[in-house]
């Protein structure tokens, strides 16, 4: 059985972090147990549940102010603010904080807006990039450090995957969540996170590495013959050479991590039946079909932990925004919404937590084109069992132009929730010990506040 | 006998001698006869003396001759063997007085013919039958008989006679044979037994056979109803054969001749030896042969104008001569040599495939034989070409590498400069989708010779990029597209001015209908063109040194290359800025989108504030043409643009990694002489001792080269095997599974990031970012369908010129290596794939198998 992604690469880590995964990894008894803090205990008590994390990342830079808009006294301040996108108060789908504030969501998420009352969807807001709390002051005054070209799609991409605002940093905080859990789906050499549209920094570990999925995946011309048989062979001896050259290994590895999860699908596939739930046809809603299908033989795969990066492009709503950002929203819903239902057919609810990200929030204020430009914080939600929802968790930023959240001129809302705290709270949920949140989250020691209470 | 005749004579005829009488001799018997070569004993009686002796003489010669016969004193006659012309006279002639004798004419009769034997012994029912009977004694006239039947008989000799004879008789009888002499005499021999048997038959076999020149064949013959089994054969009218008919020996095995007669075409008889009357025949139906190549030479052969001779066997004159399926003119010297003249050009994988077809009746070919090809003037090496084709164009060809290693790089180069431009067809109506503009695209780059233009725009594409997620028809990208083509040897301010202006760009990034800012509504101008033009077109986010490193500040952190106000001063610099107006349509501020020829200013909305950007200021009040010309050239002339774009095309044409040195060189010549001239900036690239493809160019650095990306491996991969295409490749779907829908990369940020990095890697990989275990997969599925020439019918992959070549491992593998790692497969993967391709014998799988191994290999996925 290939061990690749299972294999070992203490490079580059502490000697703490490497005794602590050691000990959670490989033996909960002598030593290793010993050196392993209260934490690991946790995780192998939590061993023969099941828990599953799904980002769905918005890229592009969602327009969350049109996502989850003020209602009653304050839709005021939103309308004037951008009359010439600005969604009517009455279409809105209200959700009331659990304090009585009034909410409402975008009309095109009609579809997820029931979970909303049932208390499985909440609504997390103005979270962004941050290096650690930033007052608008600070801000201005340039005092404390800020994430590294904000405002840049590629850039922010980048941070909110790897949590890694103000250094550069190659791997992801869903890998690095993976890391520490990974030992739960031991000895499964199949790889913990999957993305199932292309690489996703997201996903990516020290140790773990994720793996992509498609339907009908295999090799062609592997028909069983002798001679089919000794061109495998050939091929995956020659994915050994050890030539020295970088891109070769690089080319190699990821070759042969295909051919092993091929074969570990396939072997899986037969345990469970077709599921009946019916998704989009959009690419989210397909994307998250492949996520159901694997969810589904979870058992067979020998699965305990499993994080799932699915994306939704065209986001960079620059110009027509009004149509644009509907339609999306509308996918974004029923695609969640088929999920959920795949879900229940499972009997997964309260073990999987589907949530949302983007780079950044469009600005307040609308430009020339019946669109907005690039921002820094914005709203998320998080949808399933484990979610404490119908609520807003975090503080909704005062809706004005070079007001108290305001950045800049536009609209440009600091973000109050930093993307380490949001995430944390799921990795918290998912397994990983508080003392070990910094580990993923480097700069959550800059935040008092490590969680936010929205996740049982 | 002959003493009682004498007594009695001597009794009867003593009285009268005693009367002194006149002699008198009287010859008894008389009359007489005597047959040929029989005797007769006569007497003579001589009266009147007391001498009674005589003289015996035949025709007056004592004792006789052979002529007439002879006689003894006695008086025994014995008859020649042959009738004289002269009668026959005996003579007894007294020696007493020798006056007085008496003669006789004896009658000579025929003598009784002896028939000792029969030829043949058998004879067939109802088959007129030559009958041959030997013996002696037989004169002239003499016939045979059937009984009492004569036959009309042939004298041959006295001791041979024929006749014919057909019978009807019950097989099995017993024919008496008989041989009656004429008259005077005439008698019978004693009778000879001559049998009746069913007729003979003959079957020769294989009836009908086909052969081919060069073969032998064993014919048979089965005879029946005959004793003698034997057979005598023949081959084309000659008993045993000749040079034009083939010979055949007495085994009946047939060889036919060495050239095919017309018609082609061979009776092959089998005669019985019992009954030669009986045979049997049939026809062969002669081919040609099956030709074979025992040297060509020269071998190895060079390039350009070779005479040759191809030695072999079984060449037909009519025969066709081909060289890499290219039939060619020949002489033909003989079935054993031809020579042919010709021009000889650098072969897929550096080998000709030379083979002799023969035409029908059998066509067939001979084995082919292969042939090293290298090139006449060598002032590349082979593997530098190649590799240097790699990195200027959609992959080496044959030709294009005879080219580089014929010319030199320097050379080929300014060659490509000079070449036609090649291009996207019109758009023929509004709703064609972008398949039609990715067919164009790869029959560009399979097809047209001006590569490196071509592989330049497929650069500059993707580094201002368009997408059609938003630009799905094909006349919304033609002209931007076609801009690409047009600039790539041109200068980067031009792009940069051309992008900005284009209608395409304008709907993508926001450029067209972005208006002065509304104070009165708060509308501020689009920052999307601006903000993008800055990060991804020219500058970047991080001021950089020529050589591409970022300046770093005192505290060693990047430092931006522009604020957020450079971006919305930027932003208001271009407003006012509509689509062009469709011909005949009067132009208005918020012209429907057009996307034929550059966007138009309206003034009224463009915004004329004073501005500042990058540190420059410009006074207000300015139109919006010459403040767009003015924050281009700011830009432009920015000390970034010089290592963003060399660092950039470095990427795309060679290198993910290249040295700060390598930028720098790179930079220095797009900054100067002439800044911007991306002819200067494609040589400098090309050309750099970094770039590996110089004399003695040394070992490359560990992290040298670039994950080829799907359009390219797909290129790559189909011109290096030497594919032909229509006009209309449709392909495009194979590089979209393997991550890169062509004209629909994902954002402005293209399909990857300059700056990807393989994951706890370390190096920079740009390509990269669309591998993953998917894509892996759909990019080996995407090897085997293009090695087994499963790609469809617009593009065919000459895979039969590998299979042809699979006879011999280290020439399959040698042409393998050449075509597709530029001849320098190394040992390590020799073994392992000759260790697959042992597992058949099937030469077209092995050849497959081993163009897949080897281009599935990272060495042929990697670009190095």
């Amino acid at each position: 059985m290939s061990r690749k992604f299972a294999k070992r690469n203490f490079s580059g880590q502490s000697r703490r972090e490497f005794l602590l995964k050691t000990g959670r990894v490989v033996s909960t008894v002598g030593a290793a147990a010993a050196l392993a803090p209260f934490g690991a205990v946790n995780a192998f008590a939590q061993a023969s549940d099941y828990k599953a994390m799904v980002c769905i990342f918005q890229f592009g830079g969602n327009d969350a102010n049109n996502m989850v808009v003020p209602m009653g006294a304050r839709y005021a301040e939103y309308a004037a603010g951008r009359p010439s996108i600005a969604i009517p108060q009455a279409s809105l789908l209200s959700t009331p904080t659990a304090g009585g504030e009034a909410f409402g969501l975008h009309p095109s998420l009609a579809p997820i807006h029931a979970h909303y009352a049932a208390k499985r969807l909440a609504i997390v807001a103005n979270v962004g990039m941050l290096v650690r709390p930033t007052t608008k002051a600070e801000y201005k005054a340039n005092s404390v450090p800020v994430p590294m070209n904000l405002f840049s799609h590629s850039d922010q991409q980048m941070q909110w995957q790897n949590a890694s605002p103000n250094a550069p940093s190659s791997t992801g905080w869903g890998g690095r969540v993976a890391d520490r859990l990974q030992g739960l789906n031991a000895p499964s050499s199949f790889p913990p996170s999957v993305a199932i549209n292309g690489n996703a920094l997201q996903l990516i570990g020290l140790e773990t590495k994720p793996t992509t999925v498609a339907d009908g995946f295999g090799i062609s011309g592997n028909d069983g013959s002798a001679a089919a048989n000794a061109r495998q062979a050939s091929l995956q001896e020659m994915l050994q050479f050890d030539s020295g050259v970088v891109l070769f290994q690089a080319a190699n590895t990821v070759l042969n991590d295909g051919i092993a999860v091929v074969k570990l699908i396939q072997d899986a596939a037969s345990s469970a039946g077709p599921l009946t739930t019916a998704f989009p046809g959009s690419s989210l809603g397909q994307q998250l079909a492949q996520v159901a299908k694997i969810v589904q033989i979870r058992a067979a795969l020998g699965m305990k932990r499993q994080i799932f990066f699915v994306t939704q492009g065209g986001y960079d709503t620059h110009d027509g925004q009004l149509p644009t950002h509907a339609n999306l929203l509308a996918d974004l819903a029923a695609s969640m919404q088929a999920f959920y239902n795949a879900t229940v057919e499972m009997g997964v609810t309260d073990q999987v937590v589907t949530f949302t990200e983007s780079e950044f929030n469009r600005t307040f204020n609308p430009n020339g084109n019946v669109g907005t430009d690039h921002a820094w914080g914005g709203h998320c939600l998080a949808l399933g069992g484990p979610v404490k929802g119908g609520d807003m968790y975090g503080q909704f930023p005062t809706l004005a132009l070079t007001g108290p959240d305001d950045s800049g001129t536009r609209g440009n809302w600091i973000p109050t929730t930093s993307l380490d705290q949001y995430g944390a709270t799921f990795a918290q949920w998912f397994g990983v010990h508080p003392i070990d949140l910094p580990l993923v989250f480097p700069n959550i020691v800059n935040f008092p506040v490590k969680t936010l209470p929205f996740m049982v | 006998m002959r003493q009682s005749l004498a007594w009695l004579a001597f009794l009867g005829l003593a009285p009268f001698a005693a009367a002194q009488l006149p002699v008198t001799v009287a010859v008894t018997p008389n009359p007489s006869s005597v047959r040929l070569g029989s005797s007769l004993d006569y007497n003579a009686t001589v009266a009147n003396t007391t001498n009674t002796s005589v003289t015996w003489l035949v025709n007056d010669i004592v004792g006789g001759n052979s002529t007439y016969g002879t006689i003894n004193s006695s008086g025994l006659f014995t008859a020649p063997a042959v009738r004289p012309i002269a009668t026959i006279l005996i003579k007894a002639k007294s020696v007493a007085d020798p006056t007085k004798f008496h003669q006789v004419a004896p009658s000579i009769l025929n003598p009784y013919p002896v028939a000792s034997a029969i030829s043949p012994a058998y004879i067939n029912v109802n088959l007129p039958t030559q009958l041959k009977v030997t013996g002696s004694k037989f004169i002239a006239g003499a016939q045979i008989y059937n009984g009492s039947t004569a036959l009309v008989t042939t004298f041959v000799s006295a001791t041979e006679l024929r006749a014919s004879l057909t019978t009807s008789a019950t097989p099995g009888t017993t024919l008496k044979i008989s041989v009656k002499n004429p008259d005077p005499g005439g008698a019978f021999s004693a009778q000879l037994n001559l049998i009746t048997t069913p007729p003979v038959t003959l079957t020769v076999s294989p009836d009908a056979p086909t052969m081919r020149l060069g073969t032998t064949k064993d014919f048979n013959a089965t005879v029946n109803n005959a004793v003698i089994k034997t057979v005598t054969w023949w081959a084309g009218g000659a008993k045993g054969g000749n040079s034009a008919s083939g010979t055949i020996d007495v085994n009946g095995l047939y060889t036919p001749p060495s050239v095919l007669p017309n018609p082609p075409q061979v009776v092959i008889k089998a005669v019985s030896d019992q009954d030669t009357i009986a045979y049997d025949a049939t026809t062969v139906n002669l081919q040609h042969g099956v030709p074979s190549i025992s040297a060509v030479s020269p071998s190895p052969m060079k390039t350009g104008s070779n005479t040759i001779t191809i030695d072999g066997n079984l060449f037909a004159k009519t025969a066709k001569v081909t060289i890499d399926g290219v039939a060619m003119p020949f002489t033909w010297i003989s079935p054993t040599r031809i020579n042919l003249t010709t021009t000889v050009k650098l072969p897929i994988g550096g080998y000709s495939r030379f083979q002799v077809v023969n035409p029908d009746p059998g066509t067939a070919g001979s084995s082919v034989r292969a042939v090293p090809i290298s090139s006449l003037k060598e002032t590349v090496s082979y593997a530098n070409a190649v590799r240097f084709l790699e990195q200027a164009t959609f992959g080496p060809t044959p030709e294009s590498i005879q080219r580089v290693i014929e010319i030199g790089r320097e050379a080929w180069i300014e060659e490509q400069f000079a070449a036609p431009q090649s291009n996207y067809d019109d758009a023929t109506d509004t709703s064609m989708d972008l398949s039609a503009m990715q067919k164009d695209f790869f029959r560009n780059a399979l097809k047209k010779p001006d590569q490196l233009r071509q592989r330049m725009a497929f650069a500059l594409g993707q580094l201002f990029v368009v997408s059609g997620n938003e630009l799905g028809q094909y006349w919304k990208m033609l002209s931007y597209q076609r801009m690409f083509i047009r600039n790539a040897f041109l200068g980067y301010f031009t792009v940069i001015k051309e992008v900005t202006l284009a209608p395409a760009m304008g709907e993508y990034l926001d450029m067209a209908n972005n208006g002065k800012p509304d104070p009165t509504k708060g509308l501020v101008p689009n920052e999307n063109y601006a903000r993008e033009n800055l990060q991804l077109f020219t500058i970047g986010l991080d001021l950089l040194n020529n050589d591409g490193t970022k300046k770093l500040s005192p505290a060693g952190q990047p430092i931006p290359a522009y604020t957020e106000e450079d971006v919305k001063q930027l932003s208001l610099m271009l407003t006012g800025w509509t689509y062009p107006p469709q011909p005949g349509v009067i132009s208005v501020w918020k012209n429907p989108p057009y996307y034929y020829g550059n966007m138009v200013p309206f003034e009224d909305y463009h915004d004329t504030s004073n501005k500042f950007l990058l540190g420059y200021s410009l006074s207000g009040g300015r139109s919006a043409a010459s403040e767009l010309d003015y924050a281009l050239l700011v830009i432009f002339n920015h000390p970034n643009v010089g290592p963003f774009v060399a660092y950039r095309l470095i990427q795309k044409l060679v290198t993910s990694n290249p040295s700060p040195a390598y930028v720098n060189r790179v930079a220095n010549a797009f900054n100067s002489p002439s800044r911007g001239d991306l002819k200067a900036v494609v040589r400098a690239i090309l050309l750099d001792p970094e770039a590996g493809t110089h004399p003695g160019a040394t070992a490359l650095p560990a992290s040298q080269g670039h994950l080829r990306e799907p359009v390219l491996l797909m290129t790559t991969l189909l011109r290096s095997l030497g594919a032909t295409a229509t006009d209309e490749p449709s392909i495009a779907n194979y590089s979209q599974a393997m991550g890169q829908r062509l004209f629909y990369p994902p954002s402005v940020f293209n399909y990857y990031s300059p700056f990807y990095r393989i994951p706890n890697a370390g190096v920079i990989a740009p390509e990269f970012q669309l591998l993953n275990p998917t894509t892996a997969l759909e990019r080996i599925n995407f090897v085997h369908y293009a090695v087994n020439n499963s790609l469809g019918s617009s593009v065919t992959v000459p895979v039969q010129h590998f299979e042809q070549l699979a006879g011999n491992n280290d020439i399959l593998l040698d042409a393998v290596s050449k075509a597709l790692l530029r001849g320098q497969m190394q040992a390590d993967m020799k073994t392992s794939i000759l260790n697959a391709i042992n597992s058949t014998t099937d030469s077209k799988t092995r050849a497959r198998m081993a163009l897949y191994l080897a281009a599935t290999s990272s060495r042929f996925q990697v670009q190095r």
